[in-house]
């Protein structure tokens, strides 16, 4: 690659998934940055290959393929930053800055025996980013990722470290309409308008069904809708704090929906790159499902470490409350400590040991296990 | 509809219509009475100093700038050759707010409405006898203050109605103090022409849609200038008066050893694999930047069909336009650079800041055994360069950035000079590898250094050092960081945006 003579075409390689959100194209102020002249890449196609199985003591023969975590999957995501934005170099009052796509076909483990995995389309990321003339305020419309509690990565691309949307919504992506900005001087709101998870499932599943390969449209919209909101410190400080809220009606599988309401807390710590910390507890009811009324509790807490050029360590511990009563009497509970040690192949590859151990389930056996997943293009990249 | 929402809808519209939040400079909730060393000023010519501007445009051949169709295209109109400065009675501490007003040949007026003059005088951070290469470093560099049409920064008052059009053009104005005297600094007007902008965009090259419609030069009287000196930095043991004689204060700067103790601490040397540079590999001489790309189509790199790769810069002079006089270029009398120094420039090191915001600020050395000067550019914040753009770093001490804008926006991980934090206040020094002293970077041809990362992977990073009036580049490096500040960048970038 000469000095001036970037490639005109887009590069496909391998690479980890991007970390859009937040993180601007450009710096916040456009001042002693200066455009290089010849334009470099504005385009960008990635690709991404995660294998993931082990051994699970809920699952049929006590393992296979992961179905915990991020599953088996082949994705492919395209990036672009306005060409018209960086050549103008400013926002006169709200544009387009990026765009992003991001799907993948997911392996589906089989959940009984004999029966063999499925495979899924699914939607990861879908937007377009505008930005404004305002700083720091920006707003998406589009798929991605919720601002049910502020809980950033150390080691992205394929995470087996959960999020407390995934884990008390069901999902931790939506579509709808994003926005983001400063309301005061060490305080942002993220809210979202959404869809309710309409689209946070399977698009498409293709399968053999009784002996014959079947093509199944899982899309199904039952009137669902959601608001998330996130009032907090902003990301930049050292030490964050914040409330974030959820109301809607969320789908439940593919025909069944549950009127949800949360308030939670999140506490952020970090240090430098090394670590960060994170705690998060919510609560709030669910309805509407035809189980009644009831309250449902939220804690999660999350560390991981950065150690050295290869090496990261992460923990999340998930306890999740609903005032149910299940089959053995008690009211549901459910504990999970999720481990990850995760070692850097090369750039573009890692290896990760994601041990699991569910330490209390009211609702049945506790599970536990472990999964060994290599993914390949979850490096360095964004 | 689930319990909650009216409450949660409630609360959100009630943030919504609070209002996006944006860092005010100009106003404070404690406004205070200006200086009194500057109430002094402006009471001794009855509250307005008034200043004559120079507008040379009709023969000025050499503003560096496409231009817009009402450029110098009548002798009064456009031409701002008169301003007043009327001091506020009430500012936010540490600034000079003044109402501005510049006033062409017919009557028309741009206005500033408070103005903090402090943000274009030169800040000192350092102690001692450092002080003097920082206050000659910050003197004789260009920067600048921008103002905002969308922002409502600045207003224009058409009183002749063929001002009206380009008024409605006009989307920045531009107060500069630029890099040859104390006091000299300069007025512009710029306007946007989006005529032939998607032609731009499908062209390999970024140049934009800005275009110039007014440039005038101006000088403040030395007391005036010295005055806002002496405000913005109290602790200043220097006498300004110096900034008079370049030479006298260069050579005495030059006598300090550099101390860059007083901004940073080392941690390590990081590995890095140096990829290839320029001048040894015999790479092409290429403009990297619209400023580049007009001064050599203008002309300003005289005798630029002689050198066809960085090699050829180390064999011959290099004669570039001069600037000169209120800040004009002259290619009738250039400069004339031996760049042969840079030969033995052949090694780029980087060193780890050790800094409590992050593992990703580092001190980058270019330098080579058989060189006798080498150059430090530190607390730079790997985390913050793209591939889109180069970040800018001139020659100084916190002199980051030179383009500056009215309103600094909020300090986050990326900083204002006036807002920069103690601890990771950037720097570019030369010095003389033998005697550890300040070396007078401007005597040797250069200006500043641009930094940026090759591609989207954010793992090679471009080092390149330009020249006299950035008009050409120098050095250039590109140097392969290692895997663990490469990942550390993309954290912090991760955890703080």
């Amino acid at each position: 690659m000469g000095w001036n003579q970037p490639s005109r075409k887009a590069i496909v390689r391998w690479a980890a998934s991007l970390l859009i959100a937040g993180w601007a194209a450009l710096p916040v102020i456009a001042s002693d940055w200066d455009t290089v002249l010849v334009r470099p890449d504005q385009e960008f196609v990635f690709y991404q290959f995660n294998l993931a199985a082990g051994y699970d003591s809920a699952e049929p023969d006590n393992g296979g393929l992961a179905d915990r975590g991020p599953r088996t999957q082949l994705n492919i995501e395209w990036f672009a930053k306005d060409k018209g934005r960086i050549q103008r170099g400013y926002t006169r009052l709200a544009e387009p800055s990026q765009w992003n796509l991001k799907i993948g076909l997911e392996v589906n483990p089989a959940e009984q025996e004999g029966e063999d995995p499925s495979l899924d389309l699914r939607l990861f990321d879908a937007w377009v980013r505008f930005d404004t003339k305002w700083d720091r305020t920006s707003f998406w419309l589009g798929h991605r990722s919720i601002p049910f509690g502020h809980n950033p990565r150390l080691d992205p691309g394929l995470s087996p470290l959960p999020n407390q949307a995934s884990l008390d919504l069901g999902f931790g992506r939506d579509t709808g309409v994003f926005f983001k900005t400063p309301v005061a001087a060490r305080l942002d709101l993220d809210l979202a308008v959404t869809a309710g998870g309409l689209l946070s499932g399977p698009l498409v599943s293709a399968g053999d069904q009784d002996g014959s390969f079947e093509v199944e449209d899982r899309i199904s919209y039952n009137d669902t809708w959601l608001v998330t909101a996130r009032l907090g410190r902003p990301h930049f400080e050292r030490v964050e704090s914040g409330v974030f809220a959820a109301v809607g009606s969320v789908q439940r599988g593919q025909d069944n929906s549950v009127e949800v309401s949360r308030l939670g807390f999140d506490w952020v710590v970090k240090h430098r790159e090394d670590w960060h910390m994170v705690h998060q507890i919510s609560g709030g009811e669910n309805d509407g499902d035809g189980q009644g009324k009831r309250w449902v509790g939220n804690l999660l807490n999350s560390f991981e470490l950065f150690l050295g050029p290869r090496w990261r360590l992460g923990l999340t511990h998930s306890f999740q409350m609903e005032d149910l009563v299940v089959a053995s009497g008690s009211r549901k509970e459910t504990g999970v400590v999720f481990g990850s040690v995760s070692y850097a192949l090369t750039r573009n590859a890692r290896l990760r040991l994601n041990p699991f151990v569910e330490y209390r389930d009211t609702a049945g056996e506790r599970d536990t296990g472990v999964n060994l997943q290599l993914c390949f293009g979850c490096g360095w990249r964004k | 509809m689930p319990p909650g929402v009216h409450t949660a809808l409630l609360f959100t519209l009630t943030l919504l219509l609070a209002g996006c939040y944006s860092l005010s400079w100009v106003e404070s909730q404690d406004p205070q009475p200006a200086p009194a060393a500057v109430v002094a000023l402006f009471a001794s010519t009855d509250g307005v100093v008034t200043l004559e501007l120079l507008d040379p445009n009709d023969d000025y051949q050499f503003d560096t700038a496409e231009k817009d169709p009402d450029y110098a295209r009548d002798p009064d109109l456009l031409r701002f050759r008169r301003a007043e400065l009327r001091l506020l009675d009430k500012m936010p501490a540490n600034t000079v707010l003044v109402d501005a007003r510049f006033f062409d040949g017919v009557g028309n007026v741009a206005r500033l409405e408070k103005v903090d003059l402090l943000r274009l005088v030169p800040k000192l951070d350092l102690e001692g006898e450092m002080q003097l290469p920082e206050l000659f470093l910050e003197e004789y560099t260009r920067y600048s203050v921008s103002f905002r049409r969308e922002h409502r920064e600045f207003s224009l008052e058409a009183a002749d109605p063929r001002a009206q059009a380009p008024f409605d053009r006009v989307h920045r104005m531009v107060l500069a103090n630029n890099c040859l005297d104390p006091g000299k600094w300069e007025m512009a007007l710029q306007t946007e022409d989006f005529g032939d902008f998607q032609q731009r965009l499908e062209s390999p090259l970024s140049l934009n849609q800005t275009r110039v419609l007014a440039h005038s030069w101006l000088q403040l009287d030395s007391n005036f200038y010295f005055t806002l000196l002496k405000v913005k930095n109290p602790h200043l043991e220097i006498d300004p008066s110096k900034l008079f004689d370049y030479d006298a204060m260069s050579a005495e700067a030059e006598e300090v050893v550099v101390d860059l103790d007083q901004l940073r601490r080392l941690k390590r040397e990081e590995g890095s694999k140096l990829l290839e540079v320029a001048h040894l590999s015999n790479a092409p001489l290429d403009a990297m930047n619209r400023e580049q790309y007009y001064k050599w189509d203008f002309g300003l790199f005289l005798n630029r069909d002689q050198f066809h790769t960085y090699s050829d810069l180390l064999t011959k002079p290099v004669k570039l336009a001069r600037y000169a006089d209120r800040g004009f270029y002259d290619p009738t009398h250039p400069k004339e650079f031996l760049y042969d120094w840079v030969k033995p420039l052949d090694r780029v090191t980087v060193q780890s800041i050790d800094s409590k915001r992050g593992g990703t600020f580092v001190e980058i050395t270019i330098d080579g055994e058989d060189s006798p000067y080498q150059f430090k550019v530190g607390n730079v914040d790997l985390a913050l360069f793209n591939e889109q753009q180069h970040f800018q770093v001139a020659f100084g001490f916190n002199l980051y950035p030179t383009s500056r804008r009215h309103t600094p926006s909020q300090a986050t991980t990326h900083f204002d000079q006036d807002q920069m934090p103690d601890d990771v206040k950037p720097y570019l020094v030369m010095i003389d590898k033998r005697t550890g002293r300040w070396v007078n970077h401007q005597k040797m041809g250069l200006d500043r250094i641009l930094i940026g990362w090759e591609s989207i992977d954010h793992d090679i990073l471009r080092v390149c050092l330009v020249s006299y009036e950035r008009i050409v580049p120098v050095f250039l490096a590109r140097l392969q960081l290692n895997d663990e500040l490469v990942d550390r960048a993309r954290v912090r970038r991760s955890l703080y945006s």
